[in-house]
């Protein structure tokens, strides 16, 4: 390593003692990861050196500690995230103006990493993942936003309506001079507007009533299912029943009518529990709950709701994308669930969901 | 309270679930995902709720052959939000904000909900620091209805602010201010938006601010983390002190990626010299001795998902602040919350309110 950069994401704390050497305590702010170390004080003045300035040479001269001390010391700081190369954002092989737009997305990875060269290749399939959002509603629009600006840029979105005067309270970057304009077809555009390099198709069409809609997801990575109707239920097993046979990621988001708090699921085929698993588990947790037939037939504008709540869907939801693009074997480990957040006490419920092995759908 | 002719109906987000003990009935709120249970004994009265969409109390009493008190249990289940005005849901129904309204009569009797959402309306909030979370808490403020807003920042709109800031390509290169400005009026033609086109550097500068607008600002929200965010909370909090203002620490910015942040009501919370008395006492006891090292302009990076969960936390306060009623208080008073990035799970510390607390001690409830 030329010149050492002791990392931003880490905070150095230090405890001196008088026998020549110091406690030396690391945190990592994102994962609150601790590691400790008994440091000599000579290797110690090295600390503040690290601000990528300074050669090892640099570092021998200043410290008294000797080079060969010191590249060790480094050496065990580079090999735990603590320090990188200086120049480590210059040597991420990705476009200049890609970089310079999600430069902070970046040092964040980084700081979850700890690996330059795992930034890389974890940005690198972000920016190649073609993603597919069916519903442009409220999640939707949100998650579109987010995941442009986490660095996907190319994408399919699917959705029937128009934009009307009560998405006010919903959809992102709701314009009011747009109404009665298809949101995919704005979507379209707002979507350009965040990242003009951004490619995205829409299609004015209903996976209901369109009978060829399965063959628009095939050249797709990961579908994320934002269709609440007829309801979220019946899309979600149509189209994770697809997404299994073909082996692809499917999101099925949180956040609509009568599920306002959910936070959705990512369902990785045959890895994690499928729709129809969660369907069976759900349909025989909640058995026992059949709520009587509700006398007001059209309920659909009775429903509250608040632009924060789905803000917070959508935001949970870009995060689980976003860990199982980081690590998915972490992900993994502890995907199979469903989180429902509660206004009333900001209080997360966690329902853990496994994998059915008799299901007819996913089990191998 | 009651009145023979008003229509009532089950609120559409309401379900009513049978318990294997038939006289228990559950209700469960969808919206707030809020269940209670009550024991009726007489089977009439269920019957009739179940049966509910626009009848008048005068038809139930004559319809239901019963000797219970009808007009008690209508009472009861309306003002605890289980039924609604009929007529007054008809008017939601068709009012853009209709959502927003529903959901705060999840805590509030129709008639109530509509009252207050007319006060947010009407509110004004001034947001210090228009950057990731400032540029979120202000669309999503607007999208709730309010339409008063001061928004301070003197930077312009930079090509690293697009990964989590709600700006679009075009506007790099202007005022964050008149950026975000131009996106609330998108939102709803009908608001006033104040600009402040400077940096808030002490408590003056935030006296200045508040005094823009002839319309008393309601609700403070310190989105600004320059020099750091303690310093710019410390003399926002000042300010607001002396003027009785509700005022919020959102959390967000740098090194406080997923903090969620206090709320403070002056002479009601723990005030921001209280939770920092409280702070200080946290310090881990094997961080007694130890010093930190000095760094300077860190980037510990950010992103959109983590913008959005902490503007979502100070939306939902501001709401809660506007509402004026004890149904829906600020949660977050004398507390401060943790958004974890790797498990999607929260974790709250209270503070409380320190009686003789130097700055809030001799503050009688406002």
């Amino acid at each position: 390593m030329k010149k050492p950069y002791l990392r931003d994401g880490v905070d150095v704390y230090i405890d001196s003692s008088t026998d020549g050497s110091s406690n030396v305590t690391f945190v990592f702010l994102s994962t609150r990861k601790r590691i400790q170390l008994k440091v000599r004080d000579s290797l110690l003045l090295t600390l503040p050196l690290m601000n990528g300035d300074n050669s090892i040479r640099d570092l021998e001269n200043r410290s008294g500690a000797s080079s060969e001390e010191i590249t060790k010391f480094i050496g065990y700081l580079e090999a735990n995230g603590i320090v990188v190369q200086e120049d480590w954002f210059d040597q991420i092989l990705l476009d200049q103006d890609y970089k310079k737009l999600i430069e902070k997305q970046l040092y964040f990875l980084l700081d979850i990493s700890n690996s330059p060269d795992l930034v890389c290749n974890i940005q690198q399939k972000i920016k190649d993942t073609s993603v597919a959002i069916v519903g442009i509603g409220s999640i939707g629009s949100w998650m579109l936003v987010e995941l442009i600006q986490m660095g996907f840029e190319k994408f399919k979105i699917f959705d029937f309506k128009e934009i009307k005067e009560d998405s006010i309270s919903r959809h992102a970057f709701f314009d009011s001079n747009m109404l009665g304009q298809a949101k995919s077809e704005y979507y379209k555009k707002v979507g350009t507007k965040i990242n003009p390099k951004t490619k995205i198709e829409s299609d004015f069409v209903s996976l209901k009533t369109d009978s060829t809609f399965l063959n628009k997801l095939d050249d797709i990575d990961i579908i994320i299912n934002c269709a609440d109707e007829p309801y979220i239920g019946y899309s979600s097993i149509f189209l994770s029943r697809y997404a299994i046979n073909k082996g692809k990621l499917l999101f099925v988001a949180g956040g609509f009518d009568a599920h306002l708090g959910c936070l959705g699921e990512l369902i990785v085929p045959h890895k994690t529990p499928c729709a129809d698993c969660y369907n069976e588990y759900f349909r025989e947790s909640l058995k026992d709950w059949k709520p009587s037939p509700h006398p007001v037939k059209d309920r659909v504008k009775g429903f509250g709701g608040l632009p924060s709540l789905t803000a917070f869907s959508a935001s949970s939801g870009c995060l689980a994308i976003l860990r199982y693009f980081i690590d998915e074997l972490a992900f993994l480990e502890t995907a199979g669930g469903r989180g429902e957040f509660k206004f009333n006490d900001y209080s997360i419920d966690a329902f853990e969901v496994s994998k059915n092995p008799d299901c007819e759908v996913c089990s191998e | 309270m009651n009145n023979l002719s008003r229509r009532y109906r089950l609120r559409p987000s309401v379900s009513i679930i049978p318990t294997k003990d038939l006289s228990i009935w559950e209700f469960f709120q969808s919206n707030t995902r809020r269940i209670k249970h009550f024991k009726i004994a007489d089977s009439t009265l269920i019957d009739m709720v179940k049966e509910l969409d626009g009848s008048t109390l005068a038809e139930l009493i004559e319809r239901y052959n019963t000797n219970s008190p009808i007009d008690k249990f209508i009472s009861h289940l309306y003002e605890n939000c289980y039924i609604e005005d009929f007529d007054i849901a008809q008017k939601i129904n068709d009012h853009p904000f209709n959502r927003v309204i529903n959901f705060i009569a999840d805590y509030l009797p129709t008639h109530e909900s509509i009252r207050q959402f007319n006060k947010i309306q009407n509110s004004h909030v001034v947001i210090i620091g228009c950057g990731a979370i400032g540029s979120w808490v202000s669309q999503l403020l607007c999208q709730n209805g309010i339409k008063n807003f001061t928004l301070c920042d003197p930077d312009v709109v930079k090509h690293g602010n697009l990964n989590r800031s709600l700006f679009f390509y075009c506007d790099i290169g202007k005022k964050k201010i008149v950026s975000l400005k131009e996106s609330l009026e998108r939102i709803n033609k009908n608001i006033n938006v104040f600009c402040v086109d400077s940096l808030i550097t002490c408590e003056k500068d935030v006296h200045n601010a508040l005094e823009l607008s002839d319309v008393t600002a309601d609700l403070v929200i310190n989105c600004s983390d320059f020099p750091n965010v303690d310093t710019t909370s410390e003399f926002i909090s000042k300010a607001c002190m002396a003027r009785r203002i509700p005022h919020i620490i959102a959390g967000g910015y740098n090194l406080h990626l997923s903090l969620i942040g206090p709320t403070i009501i002056p002479g009601v919370s723990a005030c921001f010299h209280c939770i920092q008395m409280g702070l200080e006492k946290e310090v881990p006891i094997d961080f007694t001795n130890t010093r930190k090292l000095h760094r300077e302009k860190r980037n510990i990076g950010n992103l959109a998902p983590l913008a959005g969960i902490s503007a979502s936390f100070v939306a939902f306060e501001s709401l809660r602040v506007l509402i004026d009623s004890n149904k829906i208080e600020p949660y977050m008073m004398g507390k401060r919350g943790e958004f974890n990035f790797l498990t999607s799970k929260l974790n709250f510390s209270e503070y409380p309110k320190l009686p003789d607390c130097e700055w809030c001690g001799s503050i009688k409830n406002a």
